[in-house]
């Protein structure tokens, strides 16, 4: 098994000569993969379906990650749309701000991205954990099914909208509240699960006012009783 | 009296008032009763203008006909080449439209995918993601990525011969949708990541991308997942055809599917399908002229749905510049859908063979859209993809027969030249002169003929003739 | 659909090269759209006068009667001719209005911008086809904002392009990401009021909504406020000013727009990836605008 850790300069080749490189390396069975001057190019590491640490060096652009499935992938500076999309299992970490769509239908895995993100973070997230260090933007878990989103800073109006399974905690301040999205009791489980989660990249759990949120439920069948609630969903 | 005429009991004539027709009373009603309105299966009810208003006019003495049983007349067509992947191939110019795995039961899905793998075409899947099933048995998949994303696995994406970005549908473009909880089985809901009996609710948009110029990026990771092996489609429903198709083309898309408003649904709304979209002949007519303005005409494959019912249809609908049709609710026919038995179980949901689209209540008497383990038993597989196949195989004779009568032996090789109108709107809407003239009812036709109307006559005393070719 | 980008240095002493900072945010930028190129670029203002920029399809003369009616109007102070693309300074302060009718008299004759400062550079294609026929990344000045063009509804031609001047205040200039839904309502409204329209591009709407505010002396800032309610559909847009650039996005954030400060400069672009190709080093972390933001830069 190889122990060398590659290094590409993104700018000297194509998107796609850049996948194949990284997808080589996986199979090669090499651990380790280091990408230079992304210069926030598209559709960087998408489908890595081996456990291989791929890192940038800079800012990416969107799609980074995309369906990927067990790959670890490390974004030293900022990302673009649809971080993560449809992921699979694995992990991948921005330590800069995100885009929209931050971690759109997440089904497993991890997505962690250390500033602000931008609308609908979470989308249609059916399992996995994501994570904001910093504020999301509007209607932010729109539809989700399954998972848990973390948004340490602000929710911009709209959190939870339409959501069916899954949680979302918000640690600061929250806009209004989506569709059918309503405040639970924090349990003692859920604080340990936040601590566990935060801890690795170094934000504190404890002293912050989490909220937790979940579906109502209204939505879930229709009920003509419920003209509120429904006038708007259908 | 028995004249025919509804009559009252004393014999007065009965007049139903046209706004407030029977129909109409009974959805105001059920839709105060309901509090929303009405979800449905199949499609639209009123009558468009469709491929049934052109006829064909084959070779007589100004051309010659091919013989039926020895000249070859050819029909296979490869599409999706146009970036370098690895084209669909297509024995015959029909494909089986997306259809999921959930509103259809697995026998189904089984049976559509063996049909297509005989007759050497392909299957789509939907909104569901792809049955296990289904790849075994259909050699060339096609694989959805839906605004739901429901069931979509990467590692099934690269598993597929093809991926369709589906932008919206001829039954309700522009609409998502909701499933109501009775058709969302334990088994449904777990593959969609849903608690089970719930309205499944669909978004309309994608949740990573907006507009042509982000699809454009999206197509892009797709192709990046695939290793630019597969080709990628995009479906829409026929709304603004010719700036879709165009956006389409800019985007980068490999082949475009346009669903006419005569296209299917498990469950759509009511008022949705007959009010929205355009019919697949004025669809079919905009998207080739699209195509021909942007220089891509064969080079971005075009594949014609909506209410396609037979070989005629899709022999029109090549005639028009098509490079193939694709079928849902067709083959669904084939399968069994709406065959007069299991009469008394139609009956229990208040329909009889050949009025049902209760597909929504997921209680298909014949065992098509349906999740229940007794009712899929009603459909073989074998017997079932036999249908299929029958059919498939009824289409591409019928496709055949109509290029031979024309002196062509290629199917694609049909023109518009080889059709007329039978009626001055199918003449309006397609260009093609009305039979027995040879004017087109068009804006073009009116302004060469007003400018020829006052022409000098030439020097040797005959005026130019109208109209187009001969 | 398609790719905005902006540039503006903030302190209103500084100018530098926003032609080249420009040409550089657009090359990515094509990517999004390859229909057409443009820009409005601000330049040092003369007293006295304004910069045409204008687009002579035709020759027979044309070329010629158009400069007679501008020197009829008030003189002219220089002008260039390279092949359809005219610019002229003309010595003239009437009604903007009046002036665009004159020169806009001949047949084939269209009128890009008319500016103390602003001028506006557009052409099929990318940008260095635009630089081809109207070199721009020359261009010293202040502020600029560009647009590469991915077409919707409305035709492909120079005309339809962006930036749409607002006619006929000068030094006022739209980019559009989106589509307006609400188009023929909004036009009809502003043309009742006395508004006229170039083209059926639904951008150039804003462009007149936000002049025919700030022509009734609101801020830019309501300007721009009250058109995220006003406006139906999916907008990302720059507009700007003699003054610098603001900039708004839809209430539901439809699509992209990112921007980046420091204390001299601010960049707004439709991707990342246009801010990177002029700051190479990433030294400037870009953010997203949020739903319903509007914000500006005034030098």
């Amino acid at each position: 098994m190889a122990t060398l850790t590659s290094e590409i300069d993104c700018s000297a080749h194509t998107t796609r000569e850049i996948n194949q490189a990284i997808k080589r390396a996986a199979a090669d069975g090499v651990p380790e993969i280091r990408l230079t001057n992304p210069a926030a190019r598209h559709c960087l590491a998408v489908a890595v379906m081996s456990p291989i640490h791929v890192i940038f060096d800079g800012p990416v652009g969107w799609y980074c990650g995309g369906m990927s499935d067990g790959g670890r992938i490390t974004v030293n500076g900022s990302c673009g749309w649809s971080v993560g999309e449809n992921l699979m299992s694995g992990s991948i970490e921005v330590h800069g701000n995100g885009g929209s769509s931050a971690g759109a239908t997440l089904r497993g895995g991890r997505v962690f991205v250390a500033g602000t993100t931008g609308a609908r973070t979470g989308i249609s997230m059916k399992g996995g954990t994501l994570i904001v260090g910093g504020s999301v933007g509007y209607m932010s878990g729109f539809m989700m099914q399954r998972g848990t989103m973390i948004v340490c800073g602000d929710a911009a109006d709209g959190i939870g909208d339409s959501m069916y399974e899954g949680t979302v905690y918000v640690g600061g301040a929250i806009h209004s509240l989506g569709a059918d999205c309503i405040e639970a009791e924090l349990a003692d489980e859920d604080r340990a699960m936040l601590a566990a989660e935060l801890e690795p990249h170094g934000i504190a759990a404890s002293g912050v006012d989490w909220k937790k949120l979940v579906a109502g439920k209204k939505l879930w069948n229709f009920s003509k009783h419920e003209y509120d609630a429904w006038r708007g969903a259908l | 009296m028995s004249d025919g005429i509804p009559r009252g009991r004393d014999g007065h004539v009965l007049q139903p008032l046209w706004v407030w027709s029977p129909e109409t009373i009974e959805d105001i009603q059920s839709k105060a009763d309901l509090g929303r309105y009405t979800n449905r299966g199949l499609g639209m009810t009123k009558r468009p203008p469709h491929f049934e208003d052109l006829t064909f006019v084959p070779c007589t003495l100004s051309r010659v006909p091919l013989e039926g049983y020895r000249e070859t007349c050819a029909t296979a067509i490869e599409i999706g080449g146009r970036h370098g992947a690895k084209p669909i191939k297509l024995a015959t110019p029909i494909t089986i439209a997306g259809m999921s795995y959930g509103a259809l039961s697995r026998n189904a899905k089984q049976a559509l995918g063996m049909a297509a793998t005989r007759v050497g075409i392909s299957t789509t899947t939907g909104d569901g993601g792809m049955l296990d099933l289904e790849r075994e048995a259909s050699d060339q998949l096609v694989y959805q990525v839906l605004p739901s994303r429901y069931g979509f696995n990467p590692h099934h994406l690269r598993m597929a011969n093809a991926a369709e970005i589906v932008v919206g549908q001829g039954a309700k473009p522009g609409t998502g949708g909701v499933l109501l909880g009775a058709k969302v089985s334990p088994i449904i809901a777990e593959a969609r990541q849903l608690p089970p009996g719930v309205d499944q609710r669909s978004p309309v948009r994608h949740p990573d991308f907006v507009g042509p110029d982000d699809m454009q990026i999206k197509i892009e990771e797709l192709r990046e997942a695939t290793d630019g092996q597969i080709p990628i489609y995009v479906k829409m429903g026929a709304s603004r055809v010719p700036d879709d198709v165009k956006l389409a083309c800019k985007a980068g898309v490999d082949v475009i599917v346009i669903d006419g408003m005569e296209g299917g649904t498990g469950a759509s709304p009511d008022s949705l399908m007959n009010h929205t979209g355009i019919p697949a002949m004025a669809a079919t007519v905009e998207a080739v002229a699209a195509l021909r303005e942007m220089k891509l005409e064969g080079v971005v494959n075009l594949i014609i749905s909506g209410g396609i019912r037979n070989g005629v249809d899709a022999a029109k609908a090549l005639a028009l510049g098509a490079d193939a049709v694709s079928i849902g609710t067709a083959a669904m026919i084939a399968l069994n859908c709406n065959r007069p038995i299991y009469l008394e179980d139609y009956e229990k949901l208040g329909t009889v063979p050949g009025a049902c689209h209760h597909c929504h209540t997921g209680l298909c008497p014949v065992g098509i859209t349906t999740q229940d383990e007794d009712l899929i038993a009603r459909l073989p597989v074998d017997e079932a993809a036999e249908r299929v196949e029958g059919f498939l195989n009824s289409m591409t004779q019928e496709l055949q027969m109509f290029a031979r009568a024309c002196g062509k032996n290629a199917v694609h090789d049909l023109e518009p030249e080889d059709l007329r109108a039978m009626t001055i709107e199918a003449s309006a809407i397609t260009g093609i002169p009305l039979v027995g003239t040879n004017f087109a009812f068009r804006p073009e036709s009116f302004a060469q003929a007003v400018a020829e109307a006052m022409a000098p006559a030439s020097t040797n005393g005959h005026k130019a003739p109208q109209g187009a070719q001969h | 659909m398609c790719g905005l980008c902006g540039f503006v240095y903030k302190d209103a002493a500084r100018t530098g090269s926003v032609g080249r900072v420009l040409h550089g945010m657009l090359v990515p930028m094509g990517r999004r759209g390859t229909d057409s190129t443009g820009i409005a670029l601000y330049g040092a203002p003369e007293a006295g006068s304004y910069v045409v920029r204008a687009r002579i399809e035709a020759n027979s003369g044309t070329p010629e009667r158009v400069l007679e009616a501008m020197e009829r109007a008030g003189g002219v102070r220089d002008h260039a001719l390279e092949g359809p693309n005219l610019r002229a300074r003309l010595t003239y302060d009437g009604d903007l209005g009046d002036l665009t009718d004159r020169i806009e008299a001949e047949p084939h004759v269209e009128v890009f911008s008319i500016g103390r400062s602003m001028e506006i550079v557009k052409e099929v294609g990318d940008a260095n086809d635009v630089e081809r026929s109207s070199p721009f990344s020359g261009f010293e000045g202040s502020h600029a904002i560009g647009h590469t063009r991915m077409a919707t509804e409305s035709l492909v031609d120079v005309a339809h392009s962006h930036p749409f001047w607002a006619r006929p205040f000068p030094d006022i200039s739209v980019v559009h990401n989106g589509h307006i839904t609400n188009y023929h309502k909004l036009r009809r409204k502003l043309e009742n009021q006395g508004h006229r329209f170039a083209t059926g591009n639904d951008s150039e709407a804003i462009a007149v909504y936000i002049a025919d505010k700030l022509a009734a002396g609101e801020s830019l800032e309501d300007a721009l406020r009250a058109s995220v309610q006003d406006l139906d559909g999916t907008f990302s847009y720059l507009i700007s000013t003699a003054d610098g650039i603001g900039c708004a996005r839809d209430r539901f954030a439809l699509k992209p727009l990112l921007y980046t400060e420091n204390d001299e400069i601010a960049m707004i672009a439709s991707e990342e990836v246009a801010i990177r190709a002029v700051d190479g080093d990433a030294t400037l972390e870009p953010r997203e605008l949020a739903a319903g933001e509007v914000r500006w830069w005034l030098r």
